[in-house]
């Protein structure tokens, strides 16, 4: 059973430690970057280290085409931080981003070739325009759904096998799922066993800032009087408590909440928005709203989640994804815990069922009933 | 097209003849009830309230200022009569104009809010001040005055002691 062990350094020592043990082991370091604080920061220490040895790392950045002005800003901005030391790799290619805010546009093509007159922004003269890695062998994790932002980054890591590459995550205040991946499975690299990366055939992805707590990172910036995302600025002065400041995507069904605020930080990202897909002005009314997109109260008209449910199913404005639903929702149980679950699926047209239903019994249920044996 | 322009006929009503419409959804919260106040304080009533005039009962019912017409309340600004302009819409142009006087309006842009504010305290205004009449909390009045950004209030936090999993 691996345990969590203190060194008496301080994460920023440990980070240059690690950093300066991966550009040992490894010829070609790579780091991902977002836009958002924590790559940002990778992006520094991954920089520096690389100039103290006259040696380049490539910082890449996989272009959503639907984000945030300033993170596009951002990642510009890293790109010329350390000029003939940061190699930009900033991909423009087209793959398929989910668009939770629509029911008739499930999915946004990003970059869709020929329809270069509804683009966010054009291309970029010094992008990388096309797939680099050959389209013959490349792989698609799941081809209903099509070529979607994780393939793009899965190829583009076989393109660049034996590379390390670099990502901003860290375990601390994030979801569970990320304290498992930085904690959970140890990887052999540079001869050592790591437990802060994953690999995936011959290409480690690493983690060097996972022990970092949001102040780290901030700390940091300030001292480095690093650029970072007007975003966060702009969040702090709409009131927002430190650990909920993110930039995150804008449309995909964890993220589209960003968008109530947009028109307050980027009129003008709102506005190209509006043209380009579908869906966006109703979350940015009711993205906040527990009755429509949380499914957190029952609209006043409904009498239980299930009749809700019923109701949806029937007038759901997308009918050829209604069969999916239905086959998947008759393997479910059949109660209002699970109904609600079912209905948020259907507002935010999740026919990839990238929210889960948790199908057990109703805990409420469970909770009546104790109370009636115990009073 | 020729716009009509019934703010030109604006006239006087009664407080007591001028109610509430059964359908309006907006809400406004108490803080801005205080800034609409505050705002008919410091700049007079300039925008009349728009009704129907139902001749059965002799009253003007509410299509748009319903919360201005609350302010004229004795517990508020207690002002009688009223500024009302009256409209012949039928019930659903009725509805339908709520929605588009609620609706159709801007928000402003989180950077140049704060400009207003900066310019403010730069002409000599006291954070109080601002706070009354621009009807925000002084909690927002600093969050707004920071120029420097998130990133300062971390300067002096120290780093936290780095972990590693073994087995």
């Amino acid at each position: 059973m691996p345990t969590q062990r203190f060194s008496g350094k301080t994460v920023l020592e440990s980070a240059r430690e690690r950093m300066a043990f991966v550009f040992d082991a490894c010829p070609e370091v790579i780091v991902s970057i977002s836009g958002g604080k924590d790559s940002t920061v990778l992006a520094h220490i991954a920089l520096t280290e690389a100039r103290s040895r006259e040696r380049r790392v490539g910082l890449f950045f996989l272009d959503e085409e639907v984000m945030y002005q300033s993170s596009v800003d951002q990642a510009e901005c890293l790109m010329k931080l350390f000029p003939g030391v940061g190699k930009p790799m900033w991909l423009q290619v087209p793959f398929k981003l989910t668009n939770a805010t629509s029911v008739t546009e499930g999915q946004l093509d990003c970059w869709e070739p020929g329809k270069h007159q509804v683009w966010m922004r054009p291309k970029r003269s010094d992008a990388v325009k096309a797939k680099p890695w050959d389209v013959n062998t490349e792989t698609t994790r799941n081809r209903a759904k099509g070529f979607g932002f994780y393939d793009a980054i899965e190829n583009l890591q076989r393109h660049h096998a034996g590379a390390a590459f670099l990502v901003g995550l860290r375990a601390a205040g994030e979801s569970p799922n990320r304290w498992r991946a930085v904690t959970k499975y140890p990887i052999e690299f540079g001869g050592r066993r790591v437990y802060w990366g994953t690999r995936r055939e011959s290409v480690a992805t690493l983690y060097p800032i996972y022990d970092w707590n949001t102040h780290d990172v901030w700390r940091y910036i300030w001292d480095a009087k690093l650029p970072y995302s007007k975003v966060y600025d702009w969040q702090f002065r709409k009131g927002y408590p430190i650990s909920a400041m993110r930039v995150s995507s804008l449309i995909h069904e964890r993220a589209f909440k960003s968008i109530c605020d947009l028109p307050e930080f980027e009129p003008k990202t709102y506005d190209r928005l509006l043209k380009r897909i579908k869906g966006i002005a109703l979350a940015q009314e009711a993205g906040r709203s527990a009755k429509l997109f949380a499914c957190r109260k029952l609209p006043k008209n409904f009498s239980s989640w299930i009749t809700y449910r019923e109701w949806l199913l029937r007038t759901h404005a997308d009918r050829e994804r209604v069969p999916i639903f239905e086959k998947r929702f008759a393997r479910h149980l059949v109660n209002e815990f699970v109904a609600r679950q079912q209905c948020r699926q259907l507002i935010l047209n999740d026919y990839e069922n990238n929210l889960t239903v948790d199908s057990s019994p109703d805990p409420r249920e469970a909770l009546i009933r104790y109370y009636d044996e115990v009073l | 097209m020729t716009i009509d322009m019934p703010c030109t006929r604006t006239q006087l009503a009664p407080r007591e003849r001028v109610i509430a419409n059964t359908w309006n959804p907006n809400h406004v919260s108490p803080d801005k009830m205080e800034l609409l106040k505050q705002s008919i304080v410091d700049n007079g009533f300039c925008f009349p309230i728009v009704t129907i005039h139902d001749d059965e009962r002799d009253l003007y019912v509410i299509i748009d200022g319903f919360h201005r017409r609350l302010i004229c309340d004795p517990e508020w600004l207690d002002i009688d009569p009223i500024p009302v302009v009256v409209l012949g819409h039928d019930i659903s142009k009725r509805q339908i104009a709520t929605v588009q006087f609620n609706k159709a309006r801007g928000v402003h842009q989180v950077d140049l809010d704060a400009d207003i504010i900066r310019a403010l305290v730069e002409q000599g205004m006291t954070d109080a001040d601002i706070a009354t009449h621009l009807g925000i909390d002084l909690d927002t009045v600093h969050r707004y005055k920071q120029v420097t950004g998130v990133a300062e209030l971390f300067r002096n936090s120290e780093y936290s002691l780095s972990w590693e999993m073994v087995d």
